[in-house]
Order: C-alpha cells, then structure tokens, then sequence
C-alpha cells in the first residue's frame, strides 16, 4: 500500500512537471507579450524596460528555466498585469470564495442528483421515472449562464428577493450556489448502475431471505451503485472547488476561474502558469484520492 | 370413364423431367417472407416506440427545417440593420423581435442556428473520428504504445481546455473554422478512453483470432472488425456530443471569443441578449428557450438510441 502510494505520489509529480512544461511553451507561444497590450500607450523605452524587468527580453528557454528554478524554491512569482500581487497571493484570496461556493453547490446537487436516480430505478416505467429523467436531462441541457441570467430576471430583477450579484453574505450566494447545484442533479448515471444491481443474484438472495424492502434498496443496492459513482466523483469535485467561469462572471463573484480567464486572455504568463499548475495539481491529486478511497469502499479492488 | 382417359392421356404426354423433384422446392419453403432485420433495423425498430425518444428526434428535424427556410419568411436579411426599429419587441412584423441595432431576430435566430448547428455537427464528428482511431490503436497494440499513448492524454485532459483554445482562435482568427478545430481538440479524449476499452475487450474473441489467421494486417482488423462492433457506442456517444458542443460554442460567444457580428450563433444571441435583458427580456429568452430546446432534444435522442443499442436496458 505503501509503496503504491509513494510510486503514485512520483508518477503525479512528473505528470505535473510534463504538463508545466507544455502549459509554458503553449503559453509563450501566443502572439504577443503581457506588456505589448499598452502599444502607443507607453513610450518604446519604458516597454522595453519594463520587459527586462520582468526578464521577457530573455529567449524562451532561459525563461523556462528561470521559471522552473523559482518554482522549485516555492516561488511562483508576480502577476503581470495586477502590479506587485504575488500568484500565490492572488489564488490564497480568490480560491476560497470558488472553494465555498463550490463545495455548497455539490452539496446540494450531489445527493440530490444521486436520490433522483435511486428514486427512478425503483419506480423504473412509472410516472416517478420519468419525472426524475426529466429533471436530470433538463440538468445537462440548461447551459448555466441561460439558467443564471434566467434566475436573475425572474428572482432579481422581477420579484426583487434577492440580490443580482456579488459575494457578500448568505442571500448573495442563493443563486449562484443553485445554478452550480442545478447542473449535477443528473441521476442517469445513478439510475443505470442501480439497475445494473438490480438483476444480480445477492439481490434475490436478500429478497429470498426476507430482508425487507427499504433494507435491501439502502444496503444492498445503493452501496454496489455508489462504487462506479466513486470514479467520477475526483474531477467533479476539482472542478466544483477550482471556479467555474461563467457562474462567477455572471454574479461578479472573484473567484479563481474569473482570474483564470482573464490570466489567459490577457496573457499574464506568470499568473497563467501558476493557476494551471495549481489547477492542475489539484485534478491529479482529487482522482489519486478516488483511487485510494475506491480501495475502502470496495474490498475486491484493494491495492497491492 | 372419359375423365381418367384424359388425365392418363394428360400425364403421359408430360415430358420425363416433369416426374423428376422439383430442385427449387427446398430452397421456396425457406424463403424468407419478411424483410430481413439486420443490426440497425432492429435498433431503429426499438428506437421508433421509444415516444421521448422520438420527440427528441422530431424536434431535431424542425429546427433544422427552421435553419434552412426559416430565413426566407423573414421581412429583412439577418444583417440588415434598422436604428428605427431598434429593440421592437415581438410582433405581427418581426415575430422574434428586433435587436439593438434593429435587425430582425427571427431571421438572426435560424441563421445563428445554421452556424450552431454545422459547428456541432462538425465539432463532433471530427473529435469522434480521431478519439475513435486513437483509442482502436491504442487498445488493440496495447503494451509501451498503449501506456504512453494514455499518458499523454491523462496531460492533456489536465490542461484547462481553455488555453489550447484561446492558442488556436489567436492563431487562426475568430470564424467557424478556427471555433470547430478548437472544440474538436478538446473532444476526443473521452472517446478514445472509452473505444480502448471496449476493443481491449473485443481483440481476445475468436472473430479477430480468425480474422488474424486469415492474415489480415492489424490495421484492417482494426478498421474491419474492431471499430464496426464499437458502432453502438460510437453513434451513442456522437449524439450526445453535439449538443455538448453547441455548448461550448455558446460558451466561447460568452467569453468573447465565439462567433463575431453581423455573422451570429445562438450563444452570441443568448450572450448579447443577456446584457439588455432587464429592459428586453425576449432577446435572451428568445434564443436561450432554442439553446435549450435543441440540447433537450439531442439529448432525448442520444438517450433512446443508447437505450435501443443497449442489450442489458431491453425488457
């Protein structure tokens, strides 16, 4: 066990370090530079002097390797574009609010979305199946920004309960927490494996013995569903705490996938390269923990 | 009396060969009186009770009816702007509306959708194609080829889509072309996770054990015997792919990066709508109600067509 987790632990570490790579050179590869956005703005000196301070006059490889040197000693360096703001500083202020905010909208759309799909399995081909079919395509067929926009002419702007946007108590994260809660009330996936269940023989067996109804469904069912449900549930979770764009842009929440976004449209290489990192290691470690969490939920695959 | 003389006189003018059996006679009792029910009849034959299913599909149809002649029963072309008849809301003139600048929506809803729709069929199929042969390849070599194969797209599927898509829109400028590349890189991985599997599967049955000793090349098995069996999942998960793509469309109209004005999509729409829609509710509702219809019904669709393929979901 042990050894499988160090030898991971390594594999993901070189994983990381191929995806930096990549991840710069993409990035340097861009037309343009950070600075070549203030043309005719600034004088040609002050650019230029500019570039030498944050070294972009240098060839590519030397600052790759200045790059790889600051990051190995911890460093990530500072942001292009916001003067003086460390990444590390940009992503301790905006990652809990994404955190938060996504953390809520799984725990609420998870269970939700896992329920539906026990509740259409049981009722498979009757009017219950189709209500939670319904709801879990509507799910992934509503794109958010139309569902938050919608939610704020209807919630906001019409009735006047809540507030249109920003991040500043509870009442303010109504909205968007529901919008990122609505997309995972999906219980196909969910339905489909406790159907699987149902035709397999310790099923009859339990029903053959005489264990009742609510019992085998909660038991014996839902826990054999929830394994194949185990595997998704690593980059869900990463995607859920690391931001999503469109609901932060819309309720003006700053939170990381705002940064991002701009980071990479703006070309703040620094800023850019440290989110993806961060991003990143956060998505590699999330399914290293699903791994290891399937080796304790399911006796059959423990690691060797 | 008369009678038997003529049946005796009948019977012996016949040629020998009239006595002989007839060699036809086996092979008319087991003809086949129905039309034969090959693979995808029978599919299309569970598919076509599905009702939902079916609804998805019709609608499907309707709206691309809509995109090619919808047009056409427009009062004014997709870009013809009119300051005077800015922001008119839906009426007997301009069923959809106006826009800012005075252009008709209807027209603009069905001519965005033509550029929604190609996208998403494109941006779909493309990614499927490559994901499909990478991941036959990939399973069928297994070993060195297999583990690096699978190690590069475990990297890539950690790099935010969003950088190689902004990479390739900087590159190639914004039009359909550079949209539909930029979806297709970030498409195909999934599919080919999901077609290695099955052929890891599919490459120890006896069809391909005889398919090999027949000595056909690894490619021809591949191309001939693995990817036909891996169809069901293929045409499954392309349909449920193209709505997610005419998402991602929208999604990029929404960062600023889609579709550029006169020429529209529906997430341009949807987009522009939702900065006015405080004082023009209907140009957000409007393209957002079809966003919506469109990904509701590729998604009906996809669903009953897996449910037809799938052996284990039939009763």
């Amino acid at each position: 066990m042990l050894k499988y987790v160090v030898k991971r632990f390594f594999i993901s570490l070189l994983t990381l370090f191929i995806l930096a790579t990549v991840v710069f050179f993409l990035l340097h590869s861009l037309p343009g530079d950070p600075i070549s956005s203030n043309n005719g703005i600034l004088p040609k000196e002050l650019m230029n002097k500019l570039r030498a301070h944050y070294g972009l006059d240098q060839p590519v490889w030397k600052q790759y390797i200045q790059y790889f040197a600051n990051m190995f000693r911890g460093e990530l360096g500072y942001s292009l574009k916001h003067a003086n703001r460390t990444v590390a500083s940009v992503i301790r202020e905006s990652f809990p609010v994404s955190a938060s905010l996504g953390l809520r909208g799984l725990a609420l759309g998870y269970p939700i979305g896992v329920l539906l799909g026990v509740i259409a399995a049981r009722r498979r081909g009757k009017p219950a199946d189709y209500i939670c079919i319904i709801i879990g395509i509507l799910a992934i067929s509503v794109p958010s920004f139309i569902l938050a926009r919608i939610l704020q002419w209807i919630f906001s702007v019409k009735l006047g309960w809540l507030p249109v946007a920003q991040w500043k108590g509870f009442k303010y994260t109504i909205l968007p927490v529901f919008c990122m809660a609505f997309g995972m009330m999906n219980g196909r996936s969910m339905r489909a494996y406790m159907l699987e269940v149902v035709s397999q023989d310790y099923i009859k067996t339990a029903k053959a013995k005489g264990v009742p109804e609510r019992r085998r469904v909660w038991r014996h069912m839902f826990r054999n569903a929830m394994l194949p449900m185990v595997t998704g549930l690593g980059p869900l979770v990463a995607g859920a705490l690391t931001g999503t764009f469109v609901i932060e842009t819309i309720f003006s929440i700053p939170g990381l996938g705002k940064q991002y976004v701009d980071a990479v449209k703006g070309l703040d290489y620094t800023l850019a390269m440290g989110l993806t990192t961060f991003f990143a290691a956060f998505l590699i470690f999330a399914n290293f923990m699903v791994d290891l969490a399937y080796g304790l939920v399911d006796p059959r695959v423990r690691i060797e | 009396m008369k009678h038997i003389f003529y049946q005796r006189q009948i019977i012996e003018d016949l040629p020998p060969e009239a006595f002989m059996p007839d060699p036809e006679a086996h092979r008319r009792a087991e003809v086949i009186s129905r039309p034969n029910i090959n693979f995808w009849s029978d599919v299309w034959r569970r598919f076509r009770k599905n009702r939902v299913a079916m609804t998805g599909l019709v609608i499907i149809a309707l709206l691309v009816l809509l995109c090619v002649f919808g047009p056409l029963l427009a009062p004014t072309s997709y870009e013809f702007t009119n300051m005077k008849a800015a922001n008119l809301a839906p009426s007997g003139a301009n069923w959809f509306g106006t826009d800012k600048l005075g252009r008709d929506l209807w027209a603009r809803v069905w001519v965005g959708g033509r550029i929604s729709l190609v996208v998403g069929v494109i941006g779909a199929v493309l990614p499927t194609i490559f994901g499909v042969i990478v991941g036959g390849v990939s399973g069928y070599f297994g070993g060195k080829l297999d583990m690096i194969i699978m190690r590069v797209i475990d990297i890539i599927m950690c790099i935010p889509s969003l950088i190689y898509i902004i990479l390739i829109m900087l590159y190639l400028g914004t039009g359909i072309l550079p949209i539909v590349l930029a979806i297709s890189m970030t498409g195909w991985m999934g599919t080919a996770r999901s077609i290695r599997a099955l052929v890891m599967q599919l490459k120890v049955r006896e069809f391909v054990l005889a398919a090999r000793a027949l000595g056909s090349s690894p490619m021809k098995i591949i191309l001939r015997h693995l990817i036909p069996n891996c169809s069901g999942i293929i045409v499954v998960s392309l349909s449920l792919h193209i709505p997610s793509v005419i998402f991602q469309e929208a999604y990029l109209s929404f960062i600023g990066l889609g579709i550029q004005s006169p020429m529209t999509s529906w997430g341009q729409l949807a987009q522009i709508g939702g900065e006015v829609y405080r004082n023009y509710p209907y140009q957000l509702l409007i393209p957002s109600a079809v966003i919506c219809l469109v990904m509701l019904a590729f998604n009906l669709f996809g669903d009953g067509l897996r449910d037809s393929l799938d052996p284990r979901l039939r009763d």
